[in-house]
C-alpha cells in the first residue's frame, strides 16, 4: 500500500521535473517583501536616531506630529531620495548586467567589466567638465537630463562597438569580448583623464566623489532625472525575456524560434546602454552589482529570463541598499563611497566565478 | 511545399553554392548527402533563411527571404549541427525554449515537453542540467526542443517542416534508428523532413528523396535507388562503392570497397550490384 502511495506521489513531481517556475515565482514574492523591509530600514537608519516604526507610522497615517520637523526634513529630503535612488540604481545595474549577459551568452559580461560603464562615464565626465563652457548650449537643451543623456550616448557607443568587435557569424568570443572591454575601458580612461586635466578645482572634487561611486549626493532632482529612464526600462525588461532565452541557444537558433534577431539585438543594446548610462550618471562607478546579482539568482531560480529579470531588479535594489548601509556605518560618522563596498565584495566573487568556470569553458 | 530555385551563396569572395535547384514535398523524407565541403550545411542554412542568398526559396508559398521570423517559426523547426548553452538550464527548460513563439496547440506546456522528451528517449531527464549531459544526450534534447516547436506535422491545414543538420552524428546505433523513425513518422503523418546525413545506408533505408551534392552543385536527385548508384557515389565521394541487396528483395546497402585498388577490385562492376 505504501509503495503504491509513493508511486502516486512521485509521478506528478516527475512530470514537472526541471520546471522551476513555481519556485522562481515564490522567490520573487519573497524578494519583493524583503525589499520593502530593507527600504523601510534604510529610511529609518542614519545619523539621527529615528525609529523605523515611528517613521513608517508617520508616513502611512499622515500624522506629522509623531516625528519632529527636523526628522521630517531628514527623512523626506535626504533619506527618501537616497533610498529611492539606491533602489533604482541597484535594480538598473542588475537588470542591465543580466540583459547583457543574455545578449552576449556569457555570465561574465557585465557593463562594469567590459567597458560600457567606462564609456558611460566618459560621456558623463565630458558634460560635467565641458557642460559649463563648450557644451553649454547642449547642456541647456537637455536640462537636468544632460548628464544622464551623455552617459547613455557614451554607453551606447561602447556597447555597440563591443558587440561588433566580439561577435562574428552570430557567435561571441569570450576572450575577444573581455580583451576588447579592457581596450575600450583604457580608451575611455585616457579621454576621461584628459578631461580631468582640464577640470577646475570644483569640478575635480565633484569628479573624484562621483568616480568612486556614491549615492550620498542623492537629491530629488537626481531622482527625477533618472526615474524616467530607469523605470520604463525595468517595466519593459520582462518583455525581452523570451528573446533573451532564445538567444542563449545562439543567434541562428533564436531566429529559427521566431525572434527577429537584428531588431532584438539593437533594442537590447540600447536598453543596456540607457540603464547603465542613467545609473553611472548619478552614481559613478558602482561595480559588480550587475555580475553578482544575476549569478546568484541563476544558481537558485535558474537562467529563465522571464523570472531572472524581475528577480534581478528586486535583489539588485536590496543589495545596493545593503551596500549603502555598510558604506554609511563602517566609518561613521564619515561615509565610504559605495563603489568601494561593492568592489570589495564583488571582485573576489568575480574571481570565484572565473575559477568555477575555468574547467567548463575556454576562458 | 519547399521549393528552391537557382540558389547562389557567397561567403566572402568564394561562391559556395552555384545555382541549386531542389524541391522537397510534404509527406516526404528528403535527405541531402555529399562529401565534406560540398555545401550541404550552407544549403540548409539558405533553405531555413539563416543566411543571405541569391535565388528564391518558398516554404508553403511563403517567401523565406522576406517572411517574419515568427511566421517561419510556425512553419518549420531547425536542428543545428551543434548547440551549446552558456547558462545552467535544466533539460525541461531547454525543451521549453522550443515553445518561444507560442504558436500552439491544445496540449498544455509541461505535457508537450514531456511528450517531446519521451519521443527522443529522454523521458525522466527533465530535471537534469543540460550542461551535464553527454554529447549524444544533448543532441537528443535539442531534437526534443525542435519537436516541441513543430509537434503536429500538419497544423491548421498547413504542413510543417523539420530541417535537421546531421541529427544522428553523435548517437549510438539504437538512437540513430530511433531518430530516423521519428523523421520517418513525421513525414508519413504529412509533414516534411529535410535532413543532412552522412550514413548512406540509413539514407537508403529511410529516405523518399535524395539530393546528392558535389562541390556546391546538385550532382543528382531522386529516389534513393536512382541516386545511390556505384557510379554516382564514386564520382562524388572519390572512392569505389558497391551497392547490393542481402537478401534479394530487401533494402539495398552501400559498402565502401576498402583497399579495393590494392586488391585489384578497382571497378565497382566487379562487386555485388543490384
Amino acid at each position: 500500500m505504501s509503495i503504491s502511495l509513493d508511486a502516486a506521489a512521485v509521478r506528478p513531481a516527475d512530470a514537472q521535473a526541471g520546471d522551476r517556475t513555481v519556485f522562481a515565482r515564490r522567490v520573487i514574492v519573497f524578494l519583493a517583501i524583503f525589499l520593502l523591509i530593507t527600504a523601510v530600514l534604510s529610511l529609518a537608519s542614519g545619523a539621527t536616531d529615528t525609529s523605523a516604526v515611528s517613521v513608517v507610522w508617520a508616513l502611512v497615517s499622515g500624522q506629522d506630529d509623531l516625528i519632529s520637523a527636523v526628522e521630517r526634513v531628514v527623512i523626506l529630503d535626504i533619506r527618501m531620495p537616497r533610498t529611492l535612488l539606491g533602489m533604482m540604481i541597484g535594480a538598473s545595474l542588475a537588470v542591465s548586467g543580466a540583459t547583457m549577459q543574455g545578449l552576449f551568452r556569457n555570465p561574465l559580461a557585465d557593463p562594469g567589466i567590459v567597458g560600457v560603464s567606462a564609456g558611460a562615464g566618459l560621456g558623463a565626465v565630458t558634460f560635467i567638465v565641458l557642460g559649463g563652457s563648450v557644451l553649454a548650449p547642449v547642456a541647456a537643451l537637455f536640462g537636468i537630463y544632460h548628464v544622464p543623456f551623455a552617459a547613455f550616448l557614451g554607453g551606447l557607443a561602447f556597447t555597440f562597438a563591443l558587440y561588433r568587435i566580439s561577435t562574428s557569424n552570430g557567435r561571441t568570443s569570450v576572450a575577444t569580448m573581455l580583451l576588447a572591454g579592457i581596450a575600450l575601458g583604457a580608451m575611455a580612461g585616457a579621454f576621461t583623464g584628459l578631461l580631468i586635466f582640464w577640470a577646475d578645482d570644483n569640478q575635480l572634487r565633484d569628479l573624484t566623489f562621483w568616480g568612486l561611486g556614491s549615492v550620498a549626493g542623492a537629491t530629488w532632482p537626481k531622482v527625477l532625472a533618472v526615474a524616467p529612464i530607469i523605470l520604463p526600462i525595468l517595466f519593459f525588461a520582462p518583455f525581452m525575456a523570451r528573446g533573451l532565452n532564445a538567444m542563449t541557444l545562439g543567434e541562428a537558433t533564436a531566429q529559427h524560434l521566431g525572434i527577429h534577431v537584428q531588431v532584438f539585438k539593437r533594442v537590447a543594446i540600447v536598453m543596456v546602454a540607457a540603464a547603465t548610462g542613467a545609473a553611472v550618471a548619478v552614481s559613478g562607478g558602482i561595480g559588480f552589482v550587475g555580475i553578482v546579482v544575476p549569478h546568484l539568482l541563476r544558481l537558485s531560480i535558474g537562467p529563465d529570463h522571464r523570472y531572472l529579470l524581475p528577480a534581478c531588479a528586486l535583489l539588485g535594489a536590496i543589495m545596493l541598499l545593503f551596500a549603502d548601509a555598510i558604506a554609511r556605518q563602517i566609518v561613521a560618522p564619515a561615509e565610504l563611497p559605495i563603489g568601494i563596498v561593492t568592489a570589495t565584495v564583488g571582485a573576489p566573487f568575480f574571481l570565484w566565478i572565473l575559477l568555477r568556470r575555468r574547467g567548463l569553458m575556454d576562458i | 511545399m519547399l521549393t528552391a530555385k537557382n540558389i547562389h551563396v557567397r561567403l566572402g569572395k568564394t561562391e559556395i553554392l552555384h545555382g541549386i535547384d531542389m524541391a522537397a514535398s510534404q509527406d516526404h523524407f528528403t535527405v541531402i548527402i555529399g562529401p565534406n565541403g560540398s555545401g550541404k550545411t550552407t544549403l540548409l542554412r539558405a533553405l531555413t533563411g539563416e543566411i543571405g542568398f541569391d535565388g528564391d526559396v518558398h516554404l508553403n508559398g511563403v517567401n523565406i527571404a522576406s517572411a517574419r521570423p515568427a511566421e517561419l517559426a510556425s512553419l518549420r523547426g531547425v536542428l543545428p549541427q551543434a548547440a551549446s548553452l552558456s547558462f545552467p538550464f535544466t533539460v525541461h527548460e531547454v525543451v521549453r525554449l522550443g515553445l518561444t513563439t507560442g504558436v500552439q496547440t491544445g496540449t498544455d506546456v509541461p505535457e508537450r515537453i514531456g511528450q517531446a522528451l519521451d519521443a527522443v528517449d529522454m523521458g525522466g531527464f527533465g530535471g537534469r542540467l543540460y550542461q551535464e549531459l553527454s554529447g549524444g544526450e544533448q543532441q537528443r534534447v535539442q531534437l526534443a526542443r525542435v519537436l516541441a516547436q513543430v509537434w503536429e506535422p500538419v497544423f491548421e491545414g498547413m504542413p510543417r517542416c523539420l530541417f535537421l543538420d546531421e541529427p544522428i552524428s553523435s548517437l549510438d546505433i539504437k538512437h540513430q534508428l530511433q531518430i530516423m523513425q521519428i523523421a520517418r513518422r513525421y513525414a508519413d503523418a504529412g509533414g516534411g523532413v529535410v535532413a543532412i546525413l552522412h550514413d548512406l545506408n540509413l539514407t537508403a533505408h529511410y529516405a523518399d528523396h535524395v539530393v546528392l551534392m558535389k562541390q556546391g552543385e546538385v550532382h543528382g536527385c531522386g529516389a534513393p535507388r536512382e541516386v545511390l548508384t556505384p557510379d554516382n557515389l564514386e564520382t562524388v565521394y572519390g572512392c569505389p562503392m558497391a551497392v547490393g541487396q542481402v537478401p534479394p528483395g530487401m533494402d539495398f546497402f552501400v559498402l565502401p570497397l576498402i583497399d579495393a585498388a590494392r586488391r585489384g577490385l578497382a571497378s565497382p562492376k566487379l562487386a555485388v550490384s543490384n
